[in-house]
């Protein structure tokens, strides 16, 4: 333990030794008079003073929350001695709270008896932080000197996205061959019903439409839709992000987001895949089940803006990570050239798109003055028209504000692309 | 007090001299303890110290009775002005830390003022009130403080799971 003495210490050792040498230089003895208590009081904590040897032990229940959930952080406390003043602190990353708002406690420890506390953390952010350092101050009794050491308990706190609530997921224009919960657009095996056309050689009896085929001269066949699974790209942009109060940002929103489309995709039995597009770029490539649920989750704790000046295009990003046919969910704040430049060059390799913007006005304070308010109007009218440069490419793009469900988000991206296909038709 | 027994009070003028400096002393205190500013408190202390000497030294008086009260003051100042930074710290503070804190003080102070009266006892100066008032005096004020200590400390402290928050 590192021992700091007081500075009221020092003042009465230098006062005292100063009285000390008036006194004899004057021969008199008003200035020893004056300074002896302080010199009494400065010796007695120089006599007094021990090292306090305290232990302590820090524990976590559990190394995994989800966002919003509380912990407790167990501390132990022992010491041979007693420790008559005791302070406690603990040092918490940005993302976690402690409950109550103290971080500093004060308390006494008596001679050999374990004193257990519990801090109570609320993970406020999603991410993985370290609880690295622990604090202590042990003061003697005078409070003359001080020892503190910080103690590493080497835990950390892996807080998971809260996925957002979602109970309709976009349908893709293409399916793939595999068997899996989305109705194809296509004919075949299955079951929903899809038409009715006559009967040719090859078809199947089974599919042979009884009730019409007794009214009519000829036979007629049903035609299915049959089920099959998708593949669907999360293409998270990690270029920019968007700050805002309280924790929140572009980002974290993104995260939430793309932790909901991707449980309710892979509960669908589909495969999913994950692309953190920005300064560093991540993949997954598309998989099906729970385990690709965790490492989803896991690659998106590790989310987050990398500076770069670097251009970049859909180049970079591994073709394995996007397979053909597959649909490609863009979770943006459309800001970075970049980001805007890969969703265009994508849409023009034909892929199936859909972009949820991330509002960026739901971060940012509003204008002070008129001519920001001016400039902020300008501003829109910009990204008004990139908006509808992508829906001229047949890409919907629906803006999410973090405060109304990514559900009614969703629906404006399907609507859209029922439109479409309405009109194409 | 210190800056009262400082006063000199031959003339008004006088006492206006050597009040200015004590009250300057009372503001840079004040200033201290509103700042938080442990590191003044030596520097105050020797003023402080400094005052009264130059008071002793201008109205040409030896009076080591009152520099022993002096003294003992001086050391109660230090302690109640450090007291007072530290319960102003930001946290969950047992109440168990001031009460130690305050007794811890109190037998300082009074060690210092036992030690002092033997000094003086020994050098042979006067002593006000008599031997026989301070030695009751102290023996009263130490069984006091024995008492509250003995119940300070059987007091429970904390020993199974407590809530930090």
């Amino acid at each position: 333990m590192i021992r700091r003495a007081s500075p009221r210490l020092r003042a009465y050792l230098v006062l005292g030794a100063a009285g000390l040498i008036a006194g004899a230089f004057l021969g008199r003895p008003e200035p020893v008079l004056l300074v002896a208590p302080l010199l009494i009081a400065a010796t007695l904590a120089l006599v007094v003073v021990r090292d306090p040897d305290v232990t302590i032990d820090v524990t976590l229940p559990t190394d995994r929350v989800l966002e919003g959930q509380d912990v407790e952080l167990g501390v132990c406390l022992d010491a041979p001695r007693s420790v008559p003043w005791l302070e406690l602190a603990v040092a918490l990353p940005p993302g976690l709270a402690a409950r109550g708002g103290q971080r500093v406690v004060g308390l006494q420890l008596e001679a050999g008896v374990e004193r257990q506390l519990t801090f109570g953390l609320s993970a406020r952010r999603w991410g993985v932080y370290p609880i690295d350092e622990v604090a202590i101050r042990v003061r003697d009794r005078f409070g003359f000197f001080a020892y503190e050491r910080t103690v590493d308990p080497h835990l950390s706190l892996r807080v998971f996205p809260t996925p957002a609530a979602l109970r309709r997921a976009i349908r893709p224009v293409e399916t793939q061959v595999f068997a899996g919960d989305e109705v194809a657009r296509r004919r075949g095996d299955g079951i929903e019903f899809a038409d009715i056309r006559q009967y040719a050689p090859g078809d199947q009896i089974r599919s042979v439409n009884w009730r019409l085929s007794s009214r009519r001269p000829e036979l007629h066949v049903n035609l299915l839709h049959p089920e099959r699974s998708t593949d669907v790209v999360l293409l998270l942009d990690t270029f920019t992000d968007v700050p805002g109060t309280d924790e929140q940002s572009s980002l974290a929103t993104a995260v939430r987001g793309a932790n909901g489309i991707a449980n309710h995709y892979l509960r669908r039995r589909d495969r999913v895949g994950l692309i953190a597009f920005g300064g560093s770029v991540r993949w997954l490539v598309p998989a099906m089940g729970l385990g690709q649920g965790y490492r989803i989750v896991e690659a998106l704790l590790d989310a987050r803006v990398a500076m770069s000046m670097v251009w970049m295009g859909v180049d970079v990003i591994p073709p394995r990570s996007l397979p053909p046919k597959a649909l490609v969910i863009a979770i943006t704040p459309l800001l970075d050239t970049r980001s805007i430049e890969a969703l265009l060059d994508l849409r023009g390799r034909g892929f199936d798109l859909a972009i949820v913007e991330l509002a960026p006005e739901a971060y940012i304070a509003a204008p002070a003055d008129p001519f920001a308010a001016t400039t902020r109007r300008l501003w829109r009218l910009q990204r008004e028209l990139l908006r509808d440069r992508f829906r001229r490419l047949g890409v919907p793009v629906a803006t999410w504000d973090p405060s109304e469900p990514l559900d009614v988000v969703l629906e404006e991206v399907r609507a859209f692309r029922r439109n479409a296909r309405r009109a194409s038709a | 007090m210190v800056g009262l027994l400082s006063l000199d009070l031959r003339s008004p003028s006088l006492a206006v001299v050597s009040g200015g400096p004590g009250v300057v002393l009372e503001l840079m205190l004040g200033a201290a303890l509103v700042l938080a500013r442990p590191g003044w408190i030596g520097t105050i202390l020797a003023f402080l110290a400094l005052l009264f000497l130059g008071h002793l030294a201008v109205a040409g008086a030896s009076d080591p009775a009152t520099a022993a009260v002096v003294g003992a003051a001086l050391l109660l100042i230090g302690e109640l002005s450090q007291w007072s930074m530290d319960g102003r710290l930001v946290g969950s503070y047992d109440a168990r830390l001031q009460v130690s804190r305050c007794i811890g003080v109190a037998w300082l102070t009074l060690l210092a003022i036992g030690a002092l009266v033997l000094s003086l006892v020994a050098a042979g100066l006067p002593i006000a009130g008599g031997i026989v008032t301070v030695v009751v005096g102290m023996g009263a004020a130490v069984a006091l403080l024995g008492l509250f200590s003995a119940v300070a400390a059987r007091a429970p402290i904390g020993t199974g799971r407590r809530d930090a928050a």
